[in-house]
């Protein structure tokens, strides 16, 4: 009896084998003959796990194979919780896609080592434009930030092209909304978001169903509560000024900080810091530890009034909510508020809004000009068209119309510039740190905002100098890059490579030429902004020294 | 006993070596080459391509004064130590199993203790992610349902620790202070599969005579454990603990995937083995990262040698 | 605690329920998450969170789930068989060559190499993942199952020799000298003589060896990059990552990507029940 059984079940591990085994090889085979013969395969990877998304790449995909019969292109999709593990081991194991999606896992240093520079591209006319408005357009001015997005500052130079545009919006569960308040109208502005919140509490309440106001993660929360810091800052950010061209708007704030132009105790950082309080009490309890698909779940169950999101979040909810919902920009409380209102210059304009998921080319692909071409194909004004309308994105090309279903989140230009925040971008991770690990104080039951305040006080400014002491240690090692680059250059000058026509060599100078100016300019912007990012740094150390700790 | 061939026949029996030929390849370039070279290159800085700096002994210099390093020792040191206590049901459950009278039972039940180990551990490892769930697992339904939840938070009044609040859903993988109490809850009820048959065959060299004796003398259950039982799978016992140990010192993919490649909140999950992942895959710090697996390895083999030492039980 | 008290001897014992009672008790609990993945398998994210604990009604069960688990889980699964049986079988036949060579004769070198092998026993596998993932990169076998096949075909070698020697070693002499007279071949001897006398410890050793094929995911997450070499356990892993959980689709993935092990437990319970007990009887 036994025996047979074991017989049985090794003949069925044998078969499952065999089986899987021709599946394999056939696929392989497949693989093989695919790579060997015909086709030039590209790959691209990313982390947008969205549907839209990832049918969006595909489409384009389909696209580019009709017009280009021997390419062959597919996507690796990658959560991004590995995102950064998987590109790491890809790029030193010398396996990396094609396109690579850049963000997670490429710093700087990897971009210098691992990708192509697009600048040329960027500087030259989408071939993929012929025939439109965008024609002799270089392909960075047909962005309309100028592609702004896949632009590095401290490399000075473009390693990716970018394809839409992401902007934050509250999503309102409309259904709800009705029982709730009886009617379909959004809260536009901060007092009536604050009342339709307390309602949902007390319907919560009476009829005990688990509705919480607003759903949100540690993901989606920073998004909303830079907004509402921000409408605090308004004032005194005009007072501070931005600091001329420098992209880095952040290093004068914390200058400001030194020269004690504003402080943890000033009136209208408390008044930020009460405001994001008052949103957080709002979110279902321990916010800060969800991920973003807890907040999600809690929305697309109904389980919440609303969502904040961004707009790459869209095609997710479109596709799953059974119920209606609205989309509206973010209220921040008016120039009237009675309570919030006093440190207000008006509404926040989004204009300075960059584009996004910036695709870069690898410098271990087989075939970079075909990636590249298909690049420029994604860029194109239709292509772009064509992903934001698949995507339900914002396209980032000029004068392409955004899609019906991303109209809600086209950048509201009006207005005035956020104010400041106390950390400006991922840049500042020592900061981001003091505040992320006593956030708990500001939003929890039992906590309040001079509690946050006395906790994150002492290692504060420490914090800020270390944040600054790195980002000054990045910008020189950048310049130094710089000088070996500009050499190299000015080598190529001097003595043009030897070539046949004149007409090419004549080509080779002028774009020789070109990118020496190019490099002399940004160099001298890179090198007065390290300077002043040394003298806020040598500022900040000395009041460190001076002050009584 | 091997039967030996000396150094003339061996002309004639070369073709025994053949036998030994593909173990010894791959041994030789999938073991023995990685780990000459892991220590060739814990003197470089070097990323993985082609280009290396030879740095002499920076890079052990630099785990000195690695306070992430170091700091995961501590953590490994409690959930190795957990382990241990966590080693209790399996030996419970075989003494339970062995104690039955009928053998049809004992058989079925080890067909149960077997079948977890049929589900892929890492279906079981996301299951449990699943459990720890804020606001979907079953652990904070349990704690609500039981009012374990009441108590915790009337603890937390008391101790301070500005955990456990009412209402509000407690996050095990969220919150630095919980990683290591989720870490060490993870796996409840804890029983090995492997080692509870282990024990039950350690047990099973127990005549039948014995007990009746002890049951002559009116020994107290507890104490035929404690007398009986236990001496006997002693040498089992060591060995799966000396495992255990050697395991769980090598382990990080549970904490890579549960927590990410930094160790979670706080950097509270951090254990040897991720950090050295991290540095490799995340950092792409090669180098640095064979000195960190050169020194793990140096303090396993001192375990190890140790625990030969001292913790010998004579058969 | 009355039940203790009761020896081991055969017959019925009346007063046993006790025991039955914690044993079931512990072993309802461990087999929970299994519980709960078959249970939450058949339900819609609707389902699941207005009754999370019981098994749903079977008219409402979302059959959909496992059709879409299918189309994901298959190619995993396909995979991850081949890695798993190929690795298996070829550790097992190496390493029964390896250990008939230390067990049968004693011959120049044999120490040093035995001596060689078992350092390796005491090295930890983790000390290797870099140097090892540059000498697949240098062998141009990143992002391919034969790297894996490979890999687990080395890995495993040390153990199974170590516990084959012991096996082979109690093989009575006079059978392989009968052989031998007969003029049998070291192969015919291997092939005759030892895998029939040795059939429970092979058996052991290949289920270890499968299951731990089976359930690797750090190699091959950092190996494989083409989701159509992806076996279950980045499958799995890329699986949990994504932004929209339907939680039932994901259990009902986990369902089917236990299902092989599922069926081969179910036809050779007994061998597994019993290798696992015995091959750690003489290691």
């Amino acid at each position: 009896m036994e025996r047979i059984f074991n017989a049985i079940g090794l003949g069925l591990v044998a078969l499952a084998f065999v089986a899987s085994l021709g599946r394999v090889a056939y696929l392989n085979w497949n693989k093989a003959a695919e790579e060997s013969t015909k086709y030039t395969h590209i790959r691209l990877a990313h982390w947008q796990l969205e549907r839209g998304i990832r049918n969006a790449f595909d489409e384009a995909a389909r696209e580019y194979e009709k017009l280009h019969p021997d390419v062959r292109i597919s996507q690796i999709a990658i959560p991004d919780r590995v995102y950064t593990n998987w590109l790491t081991t890809q790029l030193l194991g010398g396996t990396a896609p094609d396109i690579v999606e850049l963000g997670f896992g490429s710093s700087e240093d990897r971009l210098a080592k691992h990708f192509l520079s697009l600048t040329s591209l960027a500087n030259r006319p989408n071939p993929y434009n012929k025939g439109t408005n965008l024609e002799n357009i270089p392909l960075q001015n047909t962005f309309y930030d100028g592609m702004m997005g896949g632009f590095y500052p401290g490399l000075m130079e473009f390693y990716g092209i970018t394809l839409t545009t992401n902007t934050i919006r509250m999503f309102v569960n409309l259904d709800l909304l009705k029982e709730i308040t009886g009617s379909d109208s959004i809260p536009a502005d901060y007092q009536e978001l604050i009342s339709v919140c307390e309602k949902t509490r007390r319907f919560a309440k009476k009829f005990s169903r688990p509705i919480i106001p607003i759903a949100s993660s540690r993901y989606n929360a920073p998004y909303l509560m830079n907004r509402f810091f921000s409408s605090q800052t308004q004032k005194q950010t005009k007072k501070i000024g931005p600091p001329g061209d420098f992209p880095q708007n952040a290093a004068r704030t914390v200058e400001a900080f030194v020269d004690n132009a504003w402080s943890l105790d000033s009136p209208d950082v408390r008044s930020g810091l009460e405001l994001m309080r008052k949103i957080g009490r709002e979110m279902q309890p321990g916010f800060m530890q969800g991920t973003r698909d807890d907040a999600l779940f809690y929305f697309i169950q109904k389980r919440a009034l609303m969502i904040t999101t961004g707009s790459w979040d869209s095609s997710n909810i479109s596709s799953l909510a059974n119920f209606r919902y609205g989309i509206a920009p973010i209220p921040t409380p008016s120039k009237n508020d009675p309570e919030f209102g006093p440190y207000v210059l008006g509404t926040i304009s989004e204009a300075a809004t960059i584009s996004g998921m910036g695709l870069g080319v690898t410098a271990s692909s087989k075939h970079p000009e075909t990636a590249k071409d298909f690049l420029l194909f994604l860029a194109s004004k239709t292509g772009d068209q064509r992903f934001a309308d698949t995507s339900k994105l914002l396209p980032a090309v000029m004068d392409t119309t955004p899609s019906q279903a991303a109209k809600p989140f086209q950048i509201n230009e009006e207005g005035y510039p956020p104010g400041f925040n106390l950390v400006a971008s991922s840049d500042w991770a020592d900061t981001s740190r003091i505040l992320n690990n006593s956030y708990f104080k500001l939003f929890s039951h039992g906590g309040n905002v001079q509690e946050f305040v006395d906790t994150i006080r002492p290692d504060f400014l420490t914090a800020y100098g270390t944040d600054l002491a790195r980002m000054y240690s990045a910008r020189k090692r950048a310049s130094q890059r710089f000088d070996v680059k500009l050499a190299a250059d000015i080598q190529l000058l001097s003595c043009p490579p030897p070539t046949n026509s004149p007409a090419e060599r004549e080509t080779k100078t002028r774009e020789a030429k070109e990118k020496v100016d190019l490099v002399l300019s940004s160099l001298n912007g890179n090198d007065r902004s390290t300077y002043y990012l040394r003298e806020v740094g040598e500022k900040l150390q000395n009041k460190l020294l001076s002050s009584p700790r | 006993m091997p039967t030996t061939i000396s150094k003339k026949k061996v002309l004639k029996e070369w073709k025994l070596y053949l036998f030994i030929l593909p173990s010894f390849l791959f041994i030789g370039l999938f073991a023995y080459y990685p780990a000459l070279s892991a220590v060739y290159h814990s003197f470089f800085s070097w990323s993985g391509g082609d280009t290396k700096e030879f740095i002499g002994l920076d890079n052990f210099s630099r785990i000195l004064g690695d306070t992430v390093f170091w700091g995961s020792f501590a953590t490994i040191s409690v959930l190795a130590i957990a382990n241990v206590f966590k080693m209790i049901p399996s030996i419970f459950l075989a003494v339970l199993i062995h104690r039955l009278s009928s053998e049809r039972w004992q058989y079925w039940y080890r067909v149960l203790v077997v079948l977890p180990m049929i589900v892929p551990s890492l279906v079981t490892l996301f299951i449990w992610k699943f459990f720890y769930d804020p606001n979907f697992g079953i652990l904070n339904q349990f704690l609500d349902a039981t009012g374990i939840k009441t108590l915790l938070v009337g603890l937390d009044h008391f101790f301070h620790w500005d955990i456990f609040f009412q209402n509000v859903p407690v996050a095990w993988l969220g919150e630095s202070a919980l990683v290591i109490p989720a870490l060490i809850l993870w796996g409840f009820p804890w029983i090995g599969s492997v080692s509870v048959l282990v024990f039950l065959v350690g047990l099973q060299s127990i005549g039948s005579q014995i007990y009746e004796a002890a049951e002559l003398d009116g020994v107290s259950s507890f104490q035929k454990f404690l007398y009986i039982e236990f001496p006997l799978i002693m040498t089992q016992v060591r060995v799966t603990l000396v495992l255990l140990i050697i395991g769980t010192l090598q382990s990080y993919g549970l904490q890579f995937l549960l927590l990410g490649e930094n160790g979670g909140p706080g950097g509270r999950g951090m254990v040897p083995g991720l950090w050295m992942f991290n540095r490799a895959f995340i950092a792409g710090e090669f180098g640095y990262a064979c000195a960190l697996g050169l020194c793990l390895f140096v303090i396993i083999l001192l375990l190890t040698s140790l625990n030969n030492k001292y913790v010998r039980v004579d058969k | 605690m009355n039940s203790f008290d009761t020896p081991p001897s055969p017959g019925p014992k009346k007063n046993e329920w006790l025991s039955h009672l914690v044993i079931w008790a512990i072993l309802a609990v461990e087999l929970l998450p299994f519980y709960m993945m078959v249970q939450i398998s058949q339900k819609d994210n609707l389902l699941f969170l207005e009754n999370p604990w019981l098994p749903a009604s079977p008219s409402s069960w979302v059959w959909e789930n496992y059709a879409h688990a299918f189309r994901i889980v298959f190619p995993y699964v396909a995979n991850s068989i081949v890695v798993a049986v190929a690795a298996t079988v070829g550790c097992l036949l190496f390493s029964l060559m390896g250990a008939y060579f230390f067990a049968r004769y004693k011959l120049p070198f044999s120490n040093i190499l035995w001596a060689g092998f078992l350092t390796l026993m005491l090295m930890p596998a983790i000390t290797n993942i870099v140097p090892l993932f540059v000498l697949l990169k240098q062998l141009h076998l990143l992002n391919s199952l034969y790297a894996l096949i490979i890999l687990g075909m080395a890995g495993g070698q040390i153990f199974c020799i170590y516990m084959l020697r012991n096996f082979i070693e109690e093989i009575p002499k006079d059978l392989f000298e009968a052989a031998e007279i007969d003029g049998a071949s070291h192969w015919l001897q291997l092939t005759h003589i030892v895998i029939p006398m040795c059939g429970s410890i092979l058996a052991t050793l290949g289920i270890l060896q499968f299951l731990s094929s089976w359930n690797d995911f750090l190699m091959p997450l950092v190996i494989l990059r083409d989701p159509e070499l992806y076996t279950i356990g980045v499958g799995l892993i890329y699986l949990d990552g994504e932004y929209v959980k339907h939680w039932g689709e994901i259990m009902a993935a986990f369902l089917l990507s236990s299902l092989p092990m599922i069926v081969l437990f179910l036809f050779s319970m007994k061998l597994f029940v019993r290798g696992l007990s015995q091959g750690f009887l003489k290691g």
